[in-house]
This record gives C-alpha cells, structure tokens and sequence, in this order.
C-alpha cells in the first residue's frame, strides 16, 4: 500500500507538474513490462523536478521485451517512434541491425562517463562491434526464491540451501512431498529463451559458438541443461503449469522455490506480504565455470532531432545514473548499473537491511551478455526453444529429443550463411 | 408455438436443466464480481467462492481506477463505439435504400460486392488497412480505431433486406409529391428503420466495444485503449499474478455497460432479428 | 442476423413502374450508394485484392521491397508444420464449437419457449455471455480454472476427480478453449432459434396433430426442425464464422500454447504478420482462411438446399 501511495503521489506530482511548468520539449518513452510503471513515474517525475524544460511522456507498456522491439518495427514505418526506449538487452541487437537505433558515440565523447559512474563493463553491455547504442539501465540475474516456511518445514535450512543440483533437487521434492496440494519449485520459462540460457550457461555451456557459425547448445551442457529441467518435473515436484498459475501458487505460499529475474524481488515481497517469509538464494551450479545470461534493458535514444536528443540524452543518464537507480533498486529488485549508486550516499544502506536484494549482486562475477540469436529470427527462436522445454515439462517429450528438434529447428531459422 | 400444458414433472425437469444451464453462464460473471469484491489475500483461499468485504471492494475498485485510466478506457470505448456505428448507419441506409428501391446502373454488381463482402472475415484486409495506417502516421489515433469499421456490408444487406418490404405505394405517393429520393431516404424511410438501426446498432457496439484484435495492432497508447484492450493490457501490469481482484474489479467496470446495453435493448433485439422473415 | 436465413434474397425485386426510371432517380442512386461503394472498394474489397497479390511476395513488414515468389507461400504452408498444427487447432475447435453451440443453443430455446414463468431470465442469463467482454471474462474463466486452486477443480477433487490442469495441459487445453467458445456462443446460436419458433405458425402444430405427431419428438421431426432450417443454416454459418475466427481466448490465456496446442489460424496470421513481420506469408495465411470460411459456408448452405426447397413454401 505505502508504494502504491507513493506510486500514485509521484503520478499527480508528475500530472501537475505538467500543467504547472511549461515544457518547452517533450520526449517519448517507451518501456517493456507494464508493471516496471513503479519506477519509470517516480523517475519522469524526479527529472521533470529537476529539468522543468522537458517533459517526459510515457508511451503503453510493452508486454515483455520482444513484443516492445516489434512494436517499434512496426512503428518505424510511419515515422512514429517514440523518442527513447528501454530496450531488452536481448532484443539490441536485432533492432541495431534494423538500422532502427543509432549509436551514441558523438554524445559519449563529449561527456565523462567513466567519472560519473559507468564501468567499462557495464557499458560493454549496450556496445556492439566498438560502437555504443546506449546506456544499461538495468540489470539482474536469475535467483532463487524461496518460502523459507517450506523449506524448513521439509526440514531444510532457509539460510542455506543446497548450491549443488542433486541436492537442491532433492529438497525440492521434500518440499512436494509434504502434501496439501504443495508444490516443490518451478523453473520459470518466461517469455523468451533467457532462463534456458541460463540452464545451458549453468553447466558452462553457450547458445552458440563466439563468431556466432554454429550452434553449441546442443553439445554437453545443453543436453546437462534438458535433462535437469526434467528432473526438476521427475523429482523436484514442478507441476507443468503456466507460469501465471505457478506465480499464484507460490505467492499463495503453496510452492516452495521459484526461479525467476531478480528483478521481481520487490514484486514478491508486495504481492506475499506477511503470508510466508521470502528468502532469495544463489542459483546451484552444475559446473565450476557456470555463467549467466545478464537480464535487463538499455536506455536508447531513437530520435534524430538534435535538441530532442541533447534533452533525452540528459533523461538517459538521469535514468542510469545515481538518483534513477536509487529508485529502480528497491522498487525492483534489479541490480544498478552505476557504481555511485552502490555508494554510502545511496544505495548501500538499503543493501544492508535487504539481503534479499543482494543475491544477485553476488552472482555477479558470472553474469555474462543475455545472447542476442543473429538474423531476423530471433523472437520466433526463442518462442521454438520455449515450446520444446514446454514439452519436456508435459513429459510428451524426451529430453534428448527435445534438444535435438530444437537444435533442427533454430537451425532452419539462422542466417543462411551460419 | 403454443404452450401446452406439461405435466408437473415435466416442468420441474424443465426447469432443472435449464436453471443448471444458467447457472454455468453466470458462473463467470458472479466470479467476476465476488472476486472484484474480495481484498487480494483471501482470493485464493481455498474457499469454492471468493468472499467479498468492503474493504476489499474499495481495495480492488481503487487499485483499478488508480492503476490504469480506466475512465479513460471507458471514454474512449464510447467515443469509438459511437463513431463506428454511426458513420455506418449513415452510410449504409441510403446504399441500402437504393439496393432495395431505386433502379441504376451497376446495381446488381454493387449487391453482389456486399454479399462478397459479407463473405471475407473482417480480420483479411487488416494487413494492407494496417500498413496504409502506418504510412500515413495514423497509428495510435481514434481515426486508426474507428475508419477501418465505418464501412459494413452486414448494415447495408440488412437495411435492404428491411426496406425491402417498404410498400412502394407510398414512395410512389411521396414522389408526387415532390420529394427527392434523400428526402425520401432519410424522412420516409429512416423513421421506419428503427427496429433494425437498433438491431444492428447492438451487434456493432457490443462487437467493438470487446474487440481486442484491431485496437492490439494499432494502439499502444494507453489514452487510447478501448476497454477490451485496457483490461488486456491491466492484466499485465503486476504480473497478473497479485492483481486478480483488482483486475475483475476493472473486467466489471468495462462488462456492465455491455450487459446493461443488451437487457435494457433485448426487445429491440429480437424484433430487429425477425426483419426479412416475413 | 436472421435476414439472410429469410426468403427475401430469392424474393423477386420490388415492381418498377418504367416511368420511375428516369434520370433524377438514377442519379440520386448514385449519390445514395456513392459513400459506400467508395468505402467498400477503398476499406475491403480493395485491401482483400491486395491481401491476395501481396500473398504472391516476400513483403515484409516494415522493410521496403518484395519480390514475387509465386506460390511460394502456399508451398511452404503445406511443408510448414506450424501452420499445420493452426490448422488442425483451428479445425478440431471448429467441429466442437459449432455443434455443440448449436445444438446446445437449440435444446435451450426449446426449453425456454415451454416453460410459463423465468423465460425472461434464462433467456438473458443465456445471453450474457455474448455481450460480455470476453478478456474480461476469460481471466474469470482462468480463475475458475486454476489447475490447483480454481473452482472447477475444487469441485472436481469432492467427487474424487482431478486436479485437471485445464490451460497448462496440452491435451487438454484446446478443449477448454472450445468449452469458452461454447459458452459464449450458446446464447447466440438460442436468441435465433426463439425467434425462427417463435414464427412457426400454430396452424401447422394442430395440422401435425392431427396427422398424430402431437408431441415430442415426431412433433419436433415433423414441423419444428423443418421450419429451422433457415435459421439453422444462419446460426450454423455464423457459428462457422464465429468458430474460425476465434482470438481473444487464445492471446489472453494461452498464447497458443501449451507447446503450440491452442495456435489457431487467425492466431497464426497475426503472429507471422505482426509478430514476425512475414506480411507476404500472413496475407496467404489470410487468403486461405477466406478460403476455407467460404468453402465451409457455401458447402453448408448446399447441403441445406435440398431441406430448404421441399419446405421452402411454407416458411414465407
């Protein structure tokens, strides 16, 4: 309720901030995931505070990531793009390769962002072939969460849960074990490939070699990647449910692990309320080089007018910078792409009495780039990968046969030079 | 048909199976509304029913009218709703009193256009309509929502199938008396169109009022949504997951205008559904 | 509506005196249909056309340029299996649908038009679901639904049934989508059928009674279903129609999937144009969902025909 309040506090001061102040220039912006509404008002409304000559205007939600690129294909066509985008990081490069975002170097010349907080690492998120297309504005890993009532009612430690499958997998069981409709965990397909990559990551796979000529995961690690996910059915106790169905379980206390962005924790916590404890833990590793795809979006500029663009390139780095992310933070989940904002000033307070929040802060020495599939293809590749683990889960499918149609299909829809 | 007497048993089955019939239908409405009245926590509880509070009305309502511009929906769905039917009513009547009435050139090729037309599902031309929107920067506007509509086959072949039975005596009389064919079309014929203005005009509102295929495509902003697509769009925010009543709350908001619409018009409805069987 | 189930169509056109037919008149005709026979050209028929050319080529949306390719679109949609499955979807949903609203839709007019007091109820509680929003009503369903703690499967598990994992499943979510479609078009299909009975004269009753089909079924056989048949044909075309073009459900429950056991065609069509960009292979998807919505009709309205002619007299 309070962030509901202050949600609604933040929409009527950015309401009457518009009336009050006059805006001599108006940006557009467009972002994926409606419920990300939590940050993106209090942000306009602190810019606009801040920089009473622009007025930022939020476009509809995008449901998820790919449906935000394709909307702005769409768009393109009759010139109505929105003047920023938050764009996932899966979906960057396919929109660069539709000639639909432009590299920003010329602004990043002309400022100094290395002093105001922007590690090299973090920047070569949004940086494709040497040139940067904008700034991360978010980031975050999968995590586990937990009903620590559960775990320790099958008599496992909330505060330390197994980092090993086997072992995880078993608790898990345990936990379905207990019976009155209880469910052990579910491992979130999401609404693209991201937690397959994470599977196939987890046991040091890829989803194809580094030039990007021919797939991998259909080598060692992913075949790791498919079984576990069967097992997670087999012996974890996943119910093969949709995933709205699994959220309403867990949120109801009736399932014991979810995998899922960190970016929910806040979500979660609003959603259970005093219903069961919420614990968030570190994925367990199936190899020693294990990595993880990096969720998340950046902030781009699309529009071409030269002072829309000055004025969205100082609602960029606001966005990204310290104040932006001391508001995405606590209100997601997400992990802050400025290291000023990790800072005493900010946000290391909030870390402290939130542990929750930290587990992904903590996966982040092996968070690497979310992969980007090359082509055209990639929305329907990722919507082929899902539909083959769905069919893992149902059990109308062998692992090895589903990672073999997979591997078929994706194959069929790669540039023809791959 | 004639009621013949039943016998008790027979009526009571009658009933039986009817009542148990009525009962699925509305399951989902008295879902919707328990559950809109029910603050989040309790809604799956474990209970067969969600059991409504005030509390949780005023949580739920709240959060819908707060959340999303549900007003706005609602606008916009009148806006919309009012400008398709009327553009259509008005383009369809006179076309189909000169299909039922007059003689010209071409007639019985403009007829058979509008029963090819009545043929083609309305979702085939969206992809040229969508593109010619897109190039002329319409997307996003309530032209984009409403033009594509204004233009119903099914309007001009009932209107002519209605007028039809006109007796012709009287536009002959009318004729003489020095009335223009508009005259005749819009102070002659039109007063005696109502039974199938309202017919129609129910069947187009309801139709676009709950379509979510073409708002989806054209519409992102969300001043702009109709009610359909608003309540598509709501049940995305918060992951659906923890807004179940607040998005039922919203689902009555948009669904009693319909159902209001439809008892308070059942007369005109069926009467319009007896033109052309005469 | 149940207009185009009436005789008027074969009606012959209104008697014309000659002298009516003049110039001012044509004129005026022309003006009256002007309006329209612009738009039908400008907003259907001329996009169907170019719904058809453009289904020769590899346009794309939102990239300039297209070649032509012949046929092949249609090619591919025959070697394609996900348009395969849509289509397969989309037919079993339509055998369901269609009969069962039907007949469900017939067996409850029937009911309604005996029964002395609630006939106003039940024909609105019937109706309802038709003018609902159906998003709206769909996450109601979902609800109800829930494969662990929905209604339906709370009731299930009481008689020892269950839990049915209604939309998770891939056997068995195309079946609930069906029992929705069914749901939402039942009160339809009843509201035409009350009033094709309600337009059976009573003469043909006594007359049937006398005969000796005074009730029940030979009563029904005799007189009730024969006179239908013009609405049957309507309701059944509609129903088609309705069937075919089914959407809402799909997008905001299920997405086509489980494992793509809910892609239907139109679902299909909007996700290979507006998702994938192919507007060359939607806009075949396009032309053979006319196709197949035409076909089905007209075979429809011929298997009709012959019920139509031998009791075609009395139904005026």
């Amino acid at each position: 309720m309070r962030v509901f309040a202050s949600t609604l506090a933040a929409g009527l001061m950015a309401a009457g901030m518009a009336s009050a102040a006059h805006a001599d220039t108006v940006l557009d912006v467009y972002y994926a995931w409606p419920e990300m509404e939590v940050i993106h008002t209090p942000i306009a409304a602190a810019f606009m505070a801040a920089n009473p000559d622009v007025k930022i205007s939020y476009r509809a939600a995008a449901p998820d990531y790919s449906e935000a690129a394709q909307t702005l294909i769409r768009q393109s066509m009759g010139g109505q793009l929105p003047d920023i985008h938050y764009v996932g990081f899966n979906m960057l490069k396919p929109l660069v390769t539709r000639g639909l975002i432009k590299p920003i170097d010329d602004l990043v010349a002309d400022d100094d962002l290395t002093a105001k907080g922007y590690s090299e690492q973090v920047l070569s998120l949004a940086k494709i072939d040497g040139k940067q297309y904008g700034l991360p504005f978010a980031m975050s890993t999968p995590v586990v969460y937990l009903n620590a009532d559960l775990v320790a009612k099958a008599s496992g430690n909330p505060d330390k849960i197994p980092t090993d499958w086997d072992g995880f997998v078993a608790l898990a069981g345990k936990i379905a074990a207990l019976g009155d409709g209880t469910a052990g965990m579910y491992y979130e397909l999401g609404s693209d490939d991201w937690t397959t990559q994470n599977l196939v990551r987890n046991f040091g796979g890829q989803m194809m070699n580094d030039d990007e000529t021919a797939i991998t995961f259909d080598g060692e690690a992913g075949q790791k990647a498919v079984a576990l996910f069967k097992r997670f059915h087999t012996e974890g106790g996943q119910p093969a449910i949709d995933q709205r169905s699994a959220r309403q379980m867990f949120t109801a206390g009736k399932l014991g692990f979810y995998f899922a962005s960190a970016g929910g924790v806040r979500g979660f916590e609003k959603q259970i309320g005093d219903r069961f404890h919420l614990r968030t833990a570190l994925q367990p590793l199936g190899s020693a080089n294990a990595t993880m795809p990096t969720g998340g979006m950046v902030a781009v500029i699309l529009t071409d007018d030269p002072a829309k663009r000055a004025a969205a390139w100082r609602f960029v780095k606001f966005a990204t910078g310290p104040e932006g992310q001391t508001i995405v933070v606590p209100n997601t989940g997400y992990m802050p792409t400025n290291t000023i904002a990790l800072s005493k000033d900010y946000l290391s307070a909030f870390y402290e009495q939130h542990p929750n929040w930290y587990t992904s802060v903590l996966q982040t020495p092996r968070a690497r780039p979310w992969f980007a599939w090359p082509g055209e293809n990639g929305v329907q590749i990722a919507q082929i990968i899902h539909d083959e683990m769905t069919g893992i889960a149902n059990g109308s499918t062998a692992p090895d046969a589903a990672l073999a149609d997979m591997t078929s299909e994706v194959k069929a829809l790669l540039p023809a030079t791959n | 048909m004639m009621v013949r007497p039943q016998s008790r048993a027979a009526a009571v089955a009658t009933h039986g199976v009817l009542m148990l019939g009525a009962a699925i239908m509305l399951l989902p409405f008295l879902w919707m509304v328990l559950a809109s009245l029910t603050p989040q926590s309790e809604i799956f509880s474990g209970a067969l029913l969600p059991h409504p509070s005030l509390a949780g009305a005023v949580e739920n309502y709240g959060t819908a009218m707060t959340r999303i511009p549900l007003l706005r929906f609602m606008v916009n769905g009148v806006v919309v709703c009012l400008a398709i039917v009327l553009l259509q009513i008005a383009i369809a009547i006179p076309c189909g009193y000169a299909l039922a009435k007059l003689s010209f050139p071409g007639r019985a090729w403009l007829m058979a256009a509008v029963l090819l037309g009545l043929l083609v599902p309305v979702q085939i031309p969206t992809i040229p309509v969508y593109i010619a929107l897109a190039k002329a920067g319409l997307l996003d506007s309530y032209g984009a929502l409403v033009l594509p509509w204004i233009i119903s086959v099914f309007a001009i072949f009932l209107f002519r199938q209605f007028f039809v039975t006109f007796p012709d005596e009287i536009l002959d009389a009318a004729r003489l008396d020095g009335f223009s064919e508009f005259s005749i079309a819009w102070r002659i014929i039109l007063p005696t169109a109502w039974p199938a203005i309202a017919a129609f005009s129910i069947f187009s509102v309801v139709a676009h009022w709950n379509d979510l295929y073409w708002p989806l495509v054209v519409v992102t902003d969300p001043d702009l949504m109709t009610p359909a697509l608003g309540i598509a769009y709501f049940r995305q925010l918060g992951e659906g997951a923890g807004q179940v009543g607040a998005l039922m709350a919203g689902g009555v908001v948009v669904t009693a205008p319909m159902v209001v619409l439809f008892l308070a018009m059942q007369k005109h409805f069926v009467r319009g559904l007896v033109i052309g069987r005469h | 509506m149940a207009a185009l189930a009436g005789p008027a169509l074969s009606r012959p056109e209104a008697p014309m005196p000659s002298w009516t037919v003049h110039a001012a008149q044509r004129r005026a005709a022309m003006a009256l249909t002007a309006p329209a026979t612009l738009l039908l050209v400008a907003l259907l028929l001329g996009p169907a056309m170019l719904v058809l050319v453009l289904s020769f080529t590899n346009a794309s949306l939102g990239l300039g340029g297209m070649t032509f390719v012949g046929l092949g679109n249609y090619a591919r949609m025959l070697t394609d299996p996900g348009f395969a499955t849509s289509l397969r979807n989309t037919a079993l949903y339509v055998a369901i649908v269609v009969p069962a609203s039907i007949g469900l839709g017939l067996a409850a007019a029937i009911l309604i038009e005996r029964v002395s007091v609630f006939g106003s109820f039940y024909r609105a509680a019937y109706f309802l679901p038709v003018a609902a929003t159906l998003v709206a009503l769909s996450t109601a369903w979902e609800a109800i639904l829930h494969p662990s703690f929905g209604l339906a499967n709370m009731a299930l598990g009481l008689v020892g049934i269950g839990p049915i994992r209604f939309l998770s499943d891939p056997a068995t979510a195309l079946y609930t989508l069906a029992g929705i479609g069914i749901w939402q078009l039942v009160g339809f299909n009843m509201i035409l059928f009350l009033a094709g009975l309600s337009s059976i004269p009573e003469e043909l009753y006594e007359a049937a009674a006398i005969d000796g089909a005074d009730r029940g079924l030979k009563r029904f056989l005799l007189v009730t279903w024969p006179m239908l048949a013009p609405v049957t044909l309507f309701a059944t075309v509609m129903t088609i129609i309705r069937g075919f073009s089914v959407f809402e459900t799909v997008v905001v429950l299920t997405e086509g999937g489980p494992m793509r056991s809910t892609t239907v065609i139109l679902y299909t069509f909007y996700e290979e144009g507006f998702r994938y960009f192919r507007a060359g292979y939607a806009s075949a998807i396009a032309v053979s969902f006319f196709l197949f919505v035409t076909t089905l009709s007209l075979l429809q309205m011929r298997l009709a025909e012959p019920r139509r002619t031998r009791n075609g007299g009395a139904a005026s």
